[in-house]
C-alpha cells in the first residue's frame, strides 16, 4: 500500500529525495560517503505502521539488491539512527524505525546512511535501494 | 512501502583532470530529468550548472517543446536532476526544482532555469529547525549582536556569519558546511589539464583587509537591593527610679508614627517593653510604694522598643567590555586596519512592585555590603554575547583574507563541490585554495564539457588563534551600621538640661513631679532619621573591561610567474 511517507534533504521536510547518487573513486579513496535522510511525511495528522500488524510490528527500513550476486553488495550500505552509531552497524544490515511514524514537520526519523563501495569496478550500480516492509497510514 | 533507489557511481579518477596530470579522451553525455520525465533526447544548446559559495546551485539548459499547449506554471517547482555520463558512469551534478521556465521567442524551445532552493532550507521555518541544520556547525547567536530574533532567514544568516564556514547544498540537495580552510587539498591541476590562457588571479587590495576588529559590548543589568536597619530604645532609668521621680514616657503611637514617618517600612511588629503590672515595688531612696497601672496603660505606653525598618531600590549597572579581536601579525604587516562591531546585552527585569516589597524577583541572591541584594546577572547570557561577537569578528577578519581568486577552466570535472579544495600547478601560477565557484557547461550542440573553478586563496601573514577568559566584575562596598540605639532626652524640673539638637535620635520628654511644673519643658516627641544610603549605592554601577584575543589568519600559496 502506497503512503506518504517519503525521504527529505532536512529535518523541515522541505526538499524531498528521490535517488542519491553517491559517487566512489575505483582506487578506493574516496572512502565511505555519509547521508543523512529525514523520513517523514509533510501530509499532517497521519500516523504510518506496518501493515502486518499496525502499531506492533515496527517499521523496518532494508538494504534491498535488485540483482544478488551483480552490482554492488548490499554491504556497501550501513545504516543506523545517528552518526555515531554507524560505526557499529552491521554493513546490510536492516534498521528499525520503531512501530510508526507519525507525520508532520517535527516528526520525521533521521536515518543515517553510509555507503562505501564493495565493487570497484567503474560503472552505474542502481541495483541497491532502501525499502521499508508493507505500510499503512491511517488517521493519527 | 517506501523505496528509495540509490545510484552508487564508481569512477577511475585517472580519466578526470584533477588527479593524475593526464586525461585519455572519453565519451560524455548528460542526462536532465523534469517532475521524473527524461529530456535528455529534447535538450540542444548548453546545459549549465553553477554552485557558488552561500548561495543557491543553479541550473540551466534548453528543451525542444513537445507540440501543443506549454504551461508554464505546471513546470515551476518539479523535481530536476541533471547528470554528467562519462565512459558509463554517472555523476550528478545537481538536484533541484524548476524556478522559472521561458519560452524561447521562436516558440519552440523551453529555457529551463532551475534551483537547488537554498533559501527555502532557511524561509519560513521555525527557529529550532534552523537551530537544528546548525548543530555541531560552531555557529553562535545572540540577540546581543543581532537583535531581537526576526526570522528564520535571517537568524541562519546570523549564525552563518560566526563560522569560518559556507553552507552550500551538494549534489544531492544535502545541507554541507565547507570550511574556509585547509592545509591540503582534494584536487591538484597541472598545465596539461588546464585550458591555455584560461587562468586568471585577482588579488584583493588592502582596502578589502579587516587585520583588527574592535568590539564594543555594552552589558546592562539590575542589583535589587534591599537594606535593613535596627532601632533599640530604653528607658534609662530603673522602673523604682521611674516610681520615684516620675517622666513622661512614649506610647504606642508615638514610636509608630516615627518609625512610619522615615519612608522605610517597618520589617515586622515592634517589640516593646511594657511598665510592670500592678504591684509593691521597693524604692531606691528606701521604703516601698504601690504601683498600680491600668492594663490598656500597660499596653499604650512603653519603657523600651525595638523594632527594624527596611527599605529596598534598583541599582542599575553597565559593564562594558571593549575587546580588540586581532592578528597582530597582519597589523604589523599591513598596519592596523579596522572595523569595529557593536553589541548591546541588558538582561534588566520587571522592575514593578519590588519598591513597594510587593513583589521580590526569581533571581540569585546575593550581598554587597551589609545589604541583602538580587542581581539580574547572566553569566551565560554575557559568554554567549562575546563569544558570538568575537566568533563573528574573527570570521569578519579571516573573510577578508580569502578574497583573492584564482580562476581556471578544466575538461568537467563531475566529481568537485564547493566544499573542496584544489592546487593548480602550472607555468605560470601556483595557488591553493577552496572552492568558491564551480561552473559546469555541457555544450549539447558543440559537444564539449568543461568546468571553471574559481579558489578563495587566503593570503596572510600566518597567525594562531588564542583563546580568552571573559573577566568578572567585582563589585562589593563596605559594611554600612545597621543597628541605632537610640537616646533619651528628659528635662528635669530646674530646666537645666540643654535642648536636644536638631537631629536627636530617641525619646525627648520632661519629668512630671506630682506637684511642680517644669521648667523650659521639651516638646515630647519620639524621634528617629534613617541612616542616608549613598550615592554610591545608588547610582549606576559603572565599569570598563578591555582585553585582546588573537584572531587567526592563514596563508595559501599564490605564486604568478610572469
Amino acid at each position: 500500500m502506497s503512503t506518504s511517507l517519503q525521504a527529505y534533504a532536512d529535518a523541515a521536510l522541505s526538499s524531498a529525495i528521490y535517488n542519491p547518487n553517491i559517487i566512489q573513486r575505483s582506487d578506493g579513496g574516496s572512502g565511505p560517503t555519509d547521508l543523512v535522510l529525514h523520513l517523514g511525511s509533510i501530509v499532517p495528522g497521519k500516523k504510518i505502521q506496518a501493515q502486518s500488524n499496525p502499531g506492533i510490528d515496527n517499521i523496518v527500513l532494508s538494504i534491498f539488491d535488485a540483482t544478488p550476486g551483480d552490482g554492488q553488495p548490499p554491504s556497501s550500505i550501513k545504516l543506523a539512527l545517528s552518526a555515531a552509531g554507524l560505526a557499529a552497524a552491521v554493513p546490510g544490515a536492516s534498521l528499525s524505525l520503531g512501530n510508526e511514524i507519525i507525520t508532520g514537520v517535527g516528526n520525521a526519523v533521521a536515518v543515517h546512511v553510509r555507503v562505501e563501495a564493495g565493487d570497484l569496478t567503474s560503472g552505474t550500480f542502481g541495483n541497491l535501494s532502501l525499502q521499508t516492509n508493507e505500510l499503512v497510514e491511517t488517521n493519527a | 512501502m517506501f523505496v528509495l533507489p540509490l545510484t552508487v557511481s564508481v569512477f577511475d579518477p585517472a580519466s578526470f583532470p584533477g588527479n593524475s596530470g593526464a586525461i585519455s579522451s572519453s565519451k560524455f553525455g548528460v542526462r536532465v530529468t523534469v517532475g521524473g520525465e527524461d529530456y535528455t533526447d529534447r535538450l540542444i544548446d548548453e546545459v549549465q550548472v553553477d554552485a557558488e559559495e552561500d548561495a543557491a546551485r543553479v541550473a540551466s539548459f534548453t528543451v525542444v517543446a513537445r507540440p501543443g499547449q506549454f504551461e508554464p506554471d505546471s513546470w515551476i517547482n518539479l523535481p530536476v536532476s541533471v547528470d554528467y555520463l562519462q565512459d558509463g558512469v554517472a555523476f550528478r551534478l545537481f538536484t533541484g526544482i524548476v524556478d522559472l521556465p521561458n519560452l524561447s521567442i521562436d516558440g519552440k524551445s523551453i529555457v529551463v532555469n532551475c534551483t537547488d532552493d537554498l533559501q527555502g532550507r532557511f524561509t519560513g521555518k521555525e527557529r529550532a529547525q534552523i537551530e537544528d541544520v546548525f548543530q555541531g556547525s560552531g555557529a553562535m547567536w545572540s540577540p546581543a549582536l543581532f537583535g531581537d530574533y526576526t526570522d528564520s532567514e535571517q537568524f541562519a544568516k546570523d549564525l552563518l556569519s560566526t563560522i569560518a564556514r559556507s553552507a552550500d547544498i551538494d549534489r544531492n540537495g544535502l545541507l554541507r558546511f565547507g570550511d574556509w580552510y585547509s592545509p591540503g587539498y582534494d584536487y591538484l591541476f597541472l598545465d596539461a589539464e588546464i585550458f591555455p590562457d584560461s587562468v586568471s588571479v585577482e588579488w584583493a587590495g588592502r582596502r578589502d583587509i579587516v587585520n583588527r576588529v574592535d568590539i564594543t559590548l555594552e552589558y546592562t543589568y539590575q542589583f535589587f537591593r534591599e537594606r535593613y536597619h535596627r532601632y533599640l530604645w530604653n528607658y534609662p532609668r530603673s522602673f523604682p527610679e521611674y516610681l520615684e521621680l516620675n517622666t513622661s514616657l512614649p506610647n504606642n503611637d508615638m514610636i509608630k508614627g516615627a518609625a512610619e514617618q522615615t519612608g522605610w517600612r517597618l520589617a515586622g511588629p515592634i517589640k516593646y517593653v511594657r511598665l510592670p503590672p500592678s504591684g509593691e515595688f521597693d524604692l531606691p531612696s528606701g521604703g516601698s510604694t504601690q504601683w498600680v497601672a491600668a492594663e490598656e496603660v500597660r499596653q499604650y505606653v512603653a519603657l523600651g522598643a525595638d523594632f527594624t525598618l527596611e527599605k529596598r531600590w534598583v541599582q542599575d549597572v553597565k559593564q562594558t567590555f571593549n575587546i580588540a579581536v586581532e592578528s597582530p601579525p597582519n597589523i604589523q604587516r599591513y598596519d592596523q586596519l579596522a572595523e569595529e562591531v557593536q553589541a548591546t546585552l541588558d538582561t534588566s527585569v520587571e522592575e514593578d512592585g519590588f519598591g513597594a516589597f510587593e513583589t521580590t524577583p526569581d533571581l540569585p541572591e546575593i550581598s554587597i555590603g551589609s545589604d541583602r541584594a538580587w542581581n539580574s546577572f547572566s553569566s551565560l547570557d554575557l559568554a554567549v554575547a562575546v563569544d558570538t561577537a568575537v566568533a563573528h569578528s574573527k570570521a569578519l577578519i579571516l573573510s577578508s583574507f580569502r578574497q583573492n581568486s584564482v580562476s581556471f577552466r578544466t575538461l568537467l570535472q563531475p566529481e568537485l563541490e564547493r566544499y573542496h579544495f584544489a592546487r593548480i600547478e602550472t607555468d605560470s601560477v601556483t595557488a591553493q585554495g577552496k572552492c568558491r565557484r564551480i561552473l559546469h557547461r555541457i555544450s549539447v550542440t558543440d559537444g564539449w564539457a568543461t568546468t571553471e573553478v574559481d579558489l578563495a586563496v587566503f593570503r596572510g601573514e600566518p597567525s594562531i588563534e588564542g583563546s580568552y577568559n571573559i573577566p568578572a566584575m567585582e563589585y562589593s562596598e563596605s559594611n554600612v551600621s545597621t543597628t541605632t540605639t537610640l537616646d533619651t532626652a528628659i528635662q528635669v524640673i530646674d530646666g537645666s538640661v540643654p535642648a536636644p539638637a536638631e537631629d536627636f535620635e530617641g525619646y525627648v520628654g520632661n519629668e512630671l513631679p506630682p506637684i511642680a511644673v517644669v521648667e523650659n519643658p521639651f516638646d515630647e516627641r519620639f524621634a528617629l532619621s534613617t541612616p542616608e544610603i549613598s550615592e554610591g549605592s545608588r547610582n549606576p554601577v559603572e565599569s570598563m573591561f578591555e582585553f585582546s584575543v588573537l584572531a587567526p589568519v592563514y596563508n595559501q600559496d599564490l605564486t604568478v610567474s610572469v
